[in-house]
């Protein structure tokens, strides 16, 4: 032995199981920041090449820019590609045609395969005589490369060769529309013989990986005296790559420092715990040490380089269990869902590490401070008498008239240590109130997302006018396409009507059976089952400027209606005209009309291409199609990302809570391990120093549980009122399932929290403690 | 009958060559409502003894009787009960629980049976034991005499046959001393109690029955003391 601190890796070993704790609580830190940051950092990756592929790699773009200023810009040394772009008929409402499909045409050099990808089959049009189409067209029209195409434009016609194809875009999709690419010499002509102006081009533009590109912004700004009009900024990738000055992108960074803070409390309060229960448990120790003559300062030093021993093991563990973790469970994601299918498997993510490594040692070095006082603080007659007994500071006896003596005693335990009770309390409390508030994003996923409603079509057949035009038997034939899972058709007219004697009109639409069924969930008041058959009952959907309630009288010209129910929501966009909904009977007696105005579809999983298009054929003419698929799937991955984020955030809030009362539990048994030797003497079996454990578990859980709602409930109600009744009308219901989940939870953790300290009294023979007197 | 027979107790601590013989193949018996002393060096087996007999520790071999009873033949639970029945143990630091009164310490064994206290025979035993006055004090409010004459008190609130002793008078001054061993003396006559009392002090040995002498773990009977 060199110095006193040598004792540590010896005092290791011998206490191997109270070590134990301490150790697994911070590799359970550094593993959940691990784990979380890597799967951030994973998440960011994915949404990075999403994004490269939905809105294009490139940085910067600069949109009416003199010709000559690009040109001086494009010799920067830090730009590593340039692309100009221009598309005609971007809103796809023009007049471009091929083969009866509306058609937006993009221009751009060949660089710009580099920027937007998908390029995929072919090569980019060399000269003004070619084009690449989105793959769409292959089945619209029946084409392969080499095959020629007419492009119908406003002014005359134009005939292409088509040398490749580009993946879809899910807006293509949802239009039911094709886009070509064209070189900028065809670019020109086009632009030159139907608008009669010179094309006029942006500039995008990708920087290399180390610049620093808030830095060249700012520069190109100011050098060539440039507007933040004139430099326009792809968003998502800047704000991914952390150089975004966005403030929405801004605000997420600052959600983001903000639960690593969150993380980083909970881990020093949970290790900190740990590391207050061993040296309670070892006070015995540190007052030999003072005996021998350590001074306080000593002491400090040796708690705090005992904890950072603990790391030496724990924290490789805990990053290597966190990059395992991650890997499974991306692994899992890309197998269970296809919208992940850009989520790197075995991505091992430097952020995630380091900061795994940072809030392993920070965590530790915080929490030991505490431990460490407290360790300095034992007097060196606790090394003599025994451990550090607590008789002064009792006031108040038990009160064992109401209750058995190993329940009062219990009870009296908890309640006797103010501080300790008010923190325990506090923990079981925040729990809840954080469980209960982030259970309220879950809701807003839900509600945000429209797609993942049960009335979300995954393609649907409109009328080219929006009459009730698409005959209902149509309904019936697309049900029977294999790959169909749902058909349901609405009808649709606007009306004049007098609501509450102002004149104006209603968006009349009608419900079917499976409709009606799916509207069920979403009554805010009312009965809905009125509304069913021929009647003069309706339903109508909130919206802040819908004043319509139950009982409000509608009249139009063939009768009175009146609401029965209100919905809270409904899958048509709101207007300033409100939406009245009613049975098909009903509708048809009031307009006479008995067709759809759009059939929705829904797919199953395994739909194919083929099914799609033998709607499309089935329809033929005169109809407008939106296929959905697409865009669903990117608004059902955002939502997975979402979830797992918010679940995965609600999992770490619980099990720090639940190691949190594992420990406090454990300490105040340590505390007072040889009382219960002393009562075990005089003839306490082992089922009473359980109950009395119990008890005291049960009196913090009790208390917190009931703080907890009494804090928690008001503010879910608050919350939940900002974020989803102002928005989507549901009024505030009781949270029983958040609140059984969490309050299950904290009484589950309670109780396996006194099975370790009882089993410990029972396996300790009596004389363990009774020699120590 | 002898209220207390142990026959042939070996404790060893520990294995091989570190092993530590702590009783040696110790036998006696203790009679009915007899005041034992057992004297020894510190270190020479005493305490060991004294666990075996209030069933806290088991012996490596040997058997010890309490009322013609085996008492380690018993399940841990059932002996748990016997010992809250019929043993009343009083500690050299008096382990009283802090968080209740004289009178809940003393009647503490009986409510961890779950039953109601005699109050006639509490009224005697704070009576006898000088707390009447102290009965709603917190052990922290009392003196060191005090605090192990409510230990005594607890030790025979469930009118135990036996009551071992480890040191009662270790913390205690002179004056305090004799009035614990008084108190005991008494307990013993009055309540026919059998006590086994753990002591430095020879001149306290010297006021029990008998004495009985450890050292390195052979037990050496001194016989009975004149009166």
């Amino acid at each position: 032995m060199r110095s006193y601190l040598s004792l540590i890796p010896i005092s290791a070993k011998i206490h191997k199981r109270q070590n134990r704790m301490t150790l697994l609580c911070i590799i359970i830190a550094v593993f959940l920041v691990t784990a979380v940051f890597s799967m951030a950092d994973m998440a960011v990756r994915m949404e990075m090449e999403r994004s490269k592929q939905k809105q294009g790699n490139w940085h910067i773009m600069l949109n009416g820019v003199p010709e000559g200023t690009v040109e001086k810009i494009l010799e920067r040394k830090d730009i590593v590609l340039s692309s100009h772009y221009n598309t005609i008929n971007y809103k796809i409402n023009e007049d471009y045609y091929i083969d009866g499909k509306r058609t937006a045409i993009c221009g751009a050099d060949s660089n710009i395969t580099e920027i937007i990808g998908g390029f995929t089959e072919g090569r980019y049009p060399q000269n003004s005589h070619e084009t690449v189409l989105t793959a769409n067209a292959k089945t619209y029209f029946g084409i392969g490369i080499g095959d020629e195409i007419t492009l119908n434009m406003p002014k005359g016609d134009k005939v292409y060769v088509v040398t490749g194809f580009n993946d879809d875009i899910s807006k293509v999709m949802y239009y039911d529309s094709v886009v070509a690419f064209v070189n900028m010499e065809a670019f020109d002509e086009i632009t030159r013989e139907q608008t009669s102006d010179s094309a006029e081009y942006v500039t995008y533009i990708r920087f290399s990986d180390n610049t620093d590109i808030r830095k060249a912004v700012s520069q190109i700004k100011e050098q060539y005296g440039l507007t933040d009009e004139q430099i326009g900024q792809n968003t998502a990738i800047l704000g991914l790559l952390g150089y975004s000055d966005n403030s929405y992108v801004l605000g997420l960074y600052l959600v983001a420092a903000v639960l690593f803070v969150l993380i980083l409390t909970a881990g020093v309060f949970m290790i900190a715990g740990s590391i207050n229960t061993n040296v309670a448990e070892r006070s015995r120790f540190f007052g030999m040490l003072r005996c021998t003559g350590a001074s306080k300062a000593q002491i400090k030093r040796f708690v705090r380089l005992e904890a950072l021993n603990w790391c030496k093991t724990a924290i490789p563990v805990g990053v290597i269990l966190g990059i395992v973790i991650t890997w499974g469970l991306c692994g899992i994601l890309r197998i269970v869902s296809s919208e992940f299918s850009y989520i790197p498997v075995f991505g091992v993510s430097v952020i995630g590490i380091v900061c795994g490594i940072i809030v392993g040692i920070l965590t530790v070095l915080i929490a030991a401070q505490s431990p460490a006082n407290r360790a300095a603080k034992v007097s060196p007659i606790a090394a003599v008498s025994g451990s550090v007994e607590n008789m002064k500071r009792v006031r108040h006896a038990a009160n064992t008239k109401f209750t058995k003596i190993d329940t009062a005693l219990g009870i009296h335990h908890a309640v006797s240590a103010k501080k300790n009770m008010f923190l325990m309390t506090g923990s079981f409390a925040l729990s809840i109130i954080l469980f209960l508030s982030f259970s309220i994003v879950v809701d807003w996923v839900n509600h945000a997302l429209n797609p993942l409603r049960p009335y979300a079509p995954d393609f649907s057949v409109l009328s080219a006018d929006r009459s009730c035009s698409v005959n209902r038997d149509f309904a019936e034939e697309i049900g029977k396409i294999t790959g169909v899972k749902n058909v349901f058709g609405r009808m649709y007219q606007n009306i004049p009507a007098t609501i509450n004697d102002t004149i104006g009109s209603i968006d009349l639409i009608s419900y079917e059976e499976k409709q009606f069924n799916w509207a069920k969930q979403d009554v805010m008041s009312g009965d809905l089952s009125k509304v069913y058959g021929d009647s003069n009952y309706v339903i109508t959907v909130f919206d802040k400027s819908n004043t319509l309630a139950v009982g409000d009288k509608i009249e139009c010209e063939n009768g009175t209606l009146e609401v029965a129910c209100v919905l809270s929501t409904s899958p048509f966009e709101t207007t300033e005209i409100p939406t009245v909904i009613t049975s098909e009977e009903t509708f048809e007696r009031l307009t006479g009309q008995k067709d759809y105005a759009v059939i929705d579809v829904q797919f199953t999983k395994d739909v194919t291409d083929d099914s799609v298009n033998q709607i499309r054929n089935l329809a033929g003419e005169g109809f407008e199609f939106s296929d959905r698929r697409l865009s669903n799937a990117e608004t059902k991955s955002t939502y997975w990302a979402f979830s797992l984020f918010v679940y995965g955030f609600l999992a770490v809030i619980a099990l720090i809570s639940v190691f949190n009362i594992i420990n406090s539990i454990s300490m105040s048994v340590s505390a007072r391990i040889r009382q219960y030797g002393a009562m075990r003497a005089v003839g306490m079996d082992t089922k009473q120093v359980s109950r009395m454990i119990s008890a005291e578990a049960a009196t913090y859980a009790v208390s917190g549980c009931f703080v907890g709602c009494i804090i928690g409930l008001p503010l879910h109600m608050f919350l939940f009122e900002k974020m989803i009744t102002n928005y989507f009308g549901d009024a505030w219901s009781f949270p029983i399932g958040a609140l059984a989940v969490i309050l299950a939870l904290m009484l589950m953790s309670s109780a396996a929290a006194v099975y370790k300290p009882a089993k410990r009294i029972k396996n300790m023979a009596v004389t363990d403690t009774i020699n120590e007197l | 009958m002898d209220l207390l027979e142990v026959k042939s107790l070996y404790k060893t601590y520990g294995s091989g060559e570190t092993a530590v013989k702590a009783l040696k193949d110790v036998s006696f018996s203790v009679p009915k409502g007899e005041f034992v002393a057992v004297v020894g060096e510190s270190g020479s087996g005493k305490s060991t003894l004294l666990n075996m007999i209030g069933a806290l520790d088991t012996p490596t071999s040997g058997k010890v009787f309490i009322d013609g009873k085996d008492i380690f033949t018993m399940k841990d639970s059932k002996l748990t009960i016997f010992r809250r029945r019929n043993i009343g143990f009083v500690f050299q630091s008096f382990n009283l629980i802090p968080e209740l009164t004289v009178e809940q310490n003393i009647i503490f064994p009986v409510l961890l049976d779950y039953k109601k206290p005699d109050t006639n025979y509490l009224e005697e035993l704070l009576t006898v034991l000088n707390l009447k006055e102290r009965r709603n004090h917190l052990p922290n409010q009392l003196s060191g005499g005090q605090q192990q004459r409510v230990a005594i008190g607890r030790a025979l609130m469930t009118r135990p046959t036996l009551i071992l002793a480890d040191e009662p008078t270790g913390n205690l001054d002179t004056q305090n001393s004799s009035e614990v061993i008084a108190l005991l003396k008494e307990a013993s006559k009055k309540y026919e109690q059998t006590i086994i009392m753990i002591t430095h002090n020879r001149s306290i040995a010297q006021t029990a029955d008998r004495i009985l002498q450890i050292s390195d773990g052979v037990l050496t009977d001194f016989g009975r003391c004149r009166e």
